[in-house]
């Protein structure tokens, strides 16, 4: 599970804001969340349950439901190449050249007049000068500024889109997509394992008939040759006896086998990026193994981006090359697995580790007490606070933005009034005031 | 047994290649069972063509319903400004309505010539203008049937052949068995089947009539048994669980067995009654039958005048089982008007289907697909849809069936016409119902819409109105079926209380609550039978109806506990909903 670390990443995730609009409140379930997927490589998002780890997943297939929305300002952007190529060729009404429309582009301006509630930090610039265009369109303020009539579905930053075969660079933003070109993304481009795999298959078909459906929907196979396509993936994720098996109802097959069939479907269109949103919950350890030993297999074979979502730490060790901590609907931690696992910054962090049985000296298990708080305001306070061991009166006052935790490298970075671990805290603290300040507007220095 | 299947398929073009194939493997308990088959449709082949007519006398209706929609927008249009413009608006709607039935015919079709051939052009401006060619092609088809002798040959035509076709004697056609004769002088009857007496013929006719659909029926669940024990491919499924939960549920077998009867009586109505209804209730001026009379002599009179000297109303009584002075054999009497009661009722059984079947079919149908689209959708179409229904709700539903009924029949809209109003009252019964039933499936509706399932199929790209039709739909189907037959019992009752009130089904449509109505003056007197009998059915149907839908819902819950408990833990396990 060894990745190229300088790979361009083929998921890429700015500033990810979901949030449900309830009579009661609004819940900020997912919080300016931001990451990156490279291909062959494994992301895990771990959390407590209600830390907004499935609606990121969600939101990046486009599942969310009602009252439930992704905001203005998100960016998903898938950057497969081939995909590009192929949806500026099927969806030209909804594709952009970005060189075309520079011309009317004058950030400085732009940002200069007000004209959007945003700073040029929340994009992650210093200055209005540097944000580029791709950015303000992605994220959905293109239609707002005049740019463009409707929020483009494709961008294109190199090539033309005359000749979709020639574009050399460009994303699909995932948070514009609709219709039809959702649907082609979804279980085409982007495949996803939901948790419990009882549930997850329809109880009244077939599994060969699931597995078939997904496969006519994209592949457009019918009859014969996709029942045999059926029994082929099943056969690859290790079911016996495929050939029967296809024509068995969910009932008959057991946790573990069922959990296969599902990655089968989810395999059946051959997608580049796989969310697994707790795969293992409902299955027994040794079933746990087998499936995460699979997944390793299925993800070395066909080079598969994974994004791996659990609450189970020991699981993250195994299988995950970085992980994101979440909590509240915020990443408070970004880490290598391994810096993660010997080097923990945040004290949330440290709770969830110290929480795996038999990493604690002492008999008793050691907690985290309390729960996570639902988030329904905007954060002007770190929301682990109240439930965490080192906190101190500024915690209640100034929210920690990521920061690197030692010197500069984006490796590793923390949402701690604690962190950069090598400066004192006063100036920790006032690194964080400094960028809340300036990303909500107002005084830049 | 087609609802037995309808769900087990996902794909028909899918499954169908492959039981075809299964079947070709096998074809020997296949065959013997369509053998059968042919021999059964054979044996009633008139009558199930005289239902086919009646059927495209139907879809002909609904056609000449839509053509008038263009100039009735147009002649209003035309008063309100210049007759110009009337023309030109009729024109216009015209178009339109022919532009929809091409978009319809397009989708349906399975290639377009869009695929096909390389216009230059985008592919949606080609499937735009190949129904826009499709539509002018409609529109000069239309012009041809409206304004030439032509429309008139094919509609003559088509008539023909179905009335040629319909018109073949059947085994139980009054022709083959005929109890319509007269006595002879010696004491024997005359054009009778074989001699016998008309109350014989007859019986022997209603005894062919429910051995048929009793073997119809059983035909029908060997049909399945074979299916299932030769070409299906799993040798479990969870209607099994369904199938044998129902079969030790006496009290839905009661219910089922009265039911089947009532659609059987429905649709044989004209040999389960003595005499046809177009003879004895609908034009008895135009036809003649013979009788002996008191002289001795053979005599020939109209059933209209006949039926003036054999009126039950608490003076003079034919009652059940007897004959009356014109020979005629009278199963259950006559009514207070001298006709047949058994064709009353027959027929009205008929007439209390059409309604019922319509409702429910339409209202049904109205009911699923809102709460579908409102639990895949919620938000704003949830809302609507629930301001819409609760609407419909606050008024009560009686006096709402009443006040429209009132304004269609006495405006004499076209819609009052068919079956004097039954048409019409189905249609309002679908109005008035939907959103109850609406309601009793959006619960489980948006049960099912937060199902993973559902999210799994639109993680994988499957379309909303797949996954609505293929994951969410088979979960409500129970409910909906349910539902359906607890609310065609009450269905049956309103029409019948609407025609007692005087607003329901006209005269000369038979309906049990007019003959209700007509008769209840004499419950006390010996022509107590007018009344009492179709009480009687009415209550028998009814419970008939809501017995079948307990007996459903008990066999399609898989937690209901009827006594086989061996098998709650797989069909838990895969009965869902």
């Amino acid at each position: 599970m060894s990745t190229d670390p300088t790979a361009e990443p083929i998921l890429d995730v700015r500033n990810l804001q979901t949030t449900f609009f309830t009579e009661k409140e609004t819940i900020r379930a997912v919080d300016d969340v931001s990451f990156d997927i490279r291909p062959g490589e494994t992301v895990g998002v771990v959390g407590e349950s209600g830390s907004g780890k499935s609606v990121t997943a969600r939101s990046i297939m486009g599942l969310v439901d009602s009252p439930g929305r992704t905001l203005q300002g998100s960016s998903v952007r898938f950057t497969h190449l081939e995909t590009v190529r192929d949806y500026a060729s099927k969806f030209p009404d909804r594709t952009v050249d970005i060189d075309a429309l520079r011309a009317d582009y004058d950030p400085v301006a732009l940002f200069g007049r007000d004209a959007i509630e945003i700073t040029p930090t929340a994009f992650g610039y210093e200055r209005a000068a540097s944000v580029p265009l791709e950015d303000v369109l992605a994220a959905g303020y293109g239609e707002e500024l005049g740019l463009v009539d409707d929020d483009p579905a494709v961008l294109v930053t190199e090539g033309s889109i005359d000749s979709p075969t020639d574009i050399t660079d460009g994303f699909v933003e995932l948070t514009h997509l609709g219709g039809k070109a959702q649907r082609l993304m979804r279980g085409g481009r982007i495949a996803m394992v939901f948790q419990d795999p009882l549930t997850s298959l329809n109880p009244v078909y077939t599994v060969g008939n699931q597995i078939k459906e997904a496969l006519r929907l994209h592949q457009g196979l019918r009859g014969e040759a996709a029942t045999r396509e059926a029994a082929e993936l099943l056969e690859a994720v290790g079911i016996p006896d495929a050939r029967r098996r296809v024509g068995e109802y969910p009932h008959q097959f057991s946790g573990g086998m069922q959990q296969r069939a599902v990655i089968a479907m989810a395999l059946a269109c051959e997608p580049e990026v796989l969310i697994c949103d707790e795969p293992t919950t409902a299955l027994d350890v040794t079933i746990q193994a087998q499936i995460l030993d699979l997944l390793a297999d299925l993800q070395e074979e066909r080079d598969l981006a994974m994004l791996f979502i659990t609450h189970d730490m020991g699981v993250i060790a195994e299988v995950a090359d970085r992980v994101n901590v979440m909590y509240a609907g915020e990443v408070v931690e970004t880490a290598d697995v391994n810096a993660l696992f010997a080097d923990p910054s945040h004290p949330y962090t440290r709770g969830l580790l110290q929480s795996i049985p038999g990493r604690q000296p002492g008999d008793r298990l050691q907690t985290i007490e309390g729960n996570v708080p639902t988030p329904n305001k905007p954060a002007t306070s770190c929301r682990f606070a109240p439930r965490c061991p080192k906190a101190f009166d500024e915690c209640d006052a100034v929210h920690p933005v990521s920061v690197p935790v030692d010197g500069d490298g984006d490796d590793h970075t923390a949402a701690c009034l604690l962190s950069p671990e090598h400066l004192s805290t006063d100036e920790a603290i006032a690194r964080h005031r400094r960028r809340n300040a300036k990303r909500n507007g107002g005084d830049t220095e | 047994m087609s609802l037995n299947e309808s769900f087990e398929t996902d794909d028909p073009a899918d499954e169908e290649t492959s039981l075809r194939e299964r079947v070709a493997a096998n074809p020997r308990p296949a065959r013997g069972w369509l053998i059968g088959t042919a021999l059964l449709i054979a044996l009633e082949f008139g009558r199930y063509m005289g239902w086919v007519s009646g059927l495209v006398g139907a879809v002909k209706y609904v056609i000449d319903l839509v053509a008038l929609i263009p100039s009735w927008i147009g002649d209003s249009v035309g008063e309100a400004t210049v007759p110009l413009i009337g023309y030109l608006a009729t024109d216009a709607v015209s178009l339109t309505i022919l532009f929809g039935v091409s978009v319809l015919l397009t989708r349906a079709a399975p290639w377009t010539a869009a695929d096909r051939f390389d216009f230059g052009v985008s592919r949606r401006l080609a499937r735009f203008l190949e129904r826009v060619v499709l539509t002018v092609v409609l529109a000069g088809l239309a012009a041809l049937l409206a304004f030439t002798p032509v429309g008139g040959l094919v509609s003559g035509a088509i008539d023909g052949v179905f009335s040629t076709l319909s018109s073949i004697p059947t085994l139980t056609s009054h022709e083959v068995i005929s109890n319509q004769g007269h006595r002879t002088p010696d004491g024997g009857w005359e054009g009778t089947f074989l001699g016998q007496s008309p109350a014989v013929s007859w019986g022997i006719r209603v005894v062919f009539v429910y051995g048929y659909a009793l073997a119809v029926i059983a035909w029908a669940w060997k049909g399945y048994n074979v299916f299932r024990d030769h070409y299906r491919q799993a040798d479990w499924t969870p209607r099994d669980d369904t199938l044998h939960r129902f079969r030790n549920h006496y009290w839905g077998l009661f219910g089922l067995i009265v039911v089947l009867m009532f659609f059987v009586t429905a649709l044989w109505a004209p040999a389960v009654s003595p005499v046809t209804a177009e003879q004895n209730i609908k034009s008895p001026y135009e036809y003649e039958l013979e009788y002996l009379d008191d002289d001795g002599e053979v005599t020939t009179v109209t059933p209209g005048r006949a039926n003036l000297n054999t009126k039950s109303n608490g003076q003079n009584t034919v009652g059940p089982g007897s004959y009356d002075d014109y020979d005629r054999w009278a199963p259950l009497g006559t009514t207070s008007a001298g006709q047949d009661l058994l064709t009353h009722i027959a027929y009205g059984a008929q007439t209390s289907l059409v309604i019922g079947l319509l409702a429910i079919g339409l209202g049904g149908l109205i009911a699923v697909t809102m709460s579908l689209v409102t639990a895949y959708y919620k938000g704003l179409v949830d809302i609507l849809t629930v301001i819409t229904s609760d609407t419909i709700i606050s008024i009560p539903a009686f006096l709402l069936v009443m006040m429209i009924s009132v304004i269609f029949q006495d405006g004499n809209h076209p819609l009052a016409e068919p079956l004097n109003g039954g048409v019409l009252l189905g249609l309002i019964f679908a109005f008035v119902y939907w959103p109850g039933m609406w309601r009793t499936i959006r619960g489980p509706s948006l049960q099912v819409a937060e199902e993973e399932w559902v999210d799994a199929a639109r993680s994988y790209g499957q379309t909303p109105a797949n996954t609505m039709r293929k994951h969410m739909a088979p979960y409500i189907a129970g409910y909906i079926m349910i539902y359906g037959s607890l609310l065609l019992g009450g269905i049956i009752i309103s029409t019948a209380a609407l025609s007692f009130l005087g607003l329901g089904i006209n005269s000369p449509t038979p309906e049990w609550g007019r003959l209700v109505s007509d008769g209840r003056a004499f419950v006390s007197t010996s022509s107590w039978h007018v009344a009492t009998i179709p009480g009687l059915m009415i209550v028998l149907v009814v419970t008939a109806f809501n017995a079948l839908g307990d007996g459903l819902r008990d066999a399609i819950d898989p937690e209901a506990d009827t006594g086989g408990t061996d098998d709650t833990g797989t069909a838990a396990a895969g009965g869902g909903g």
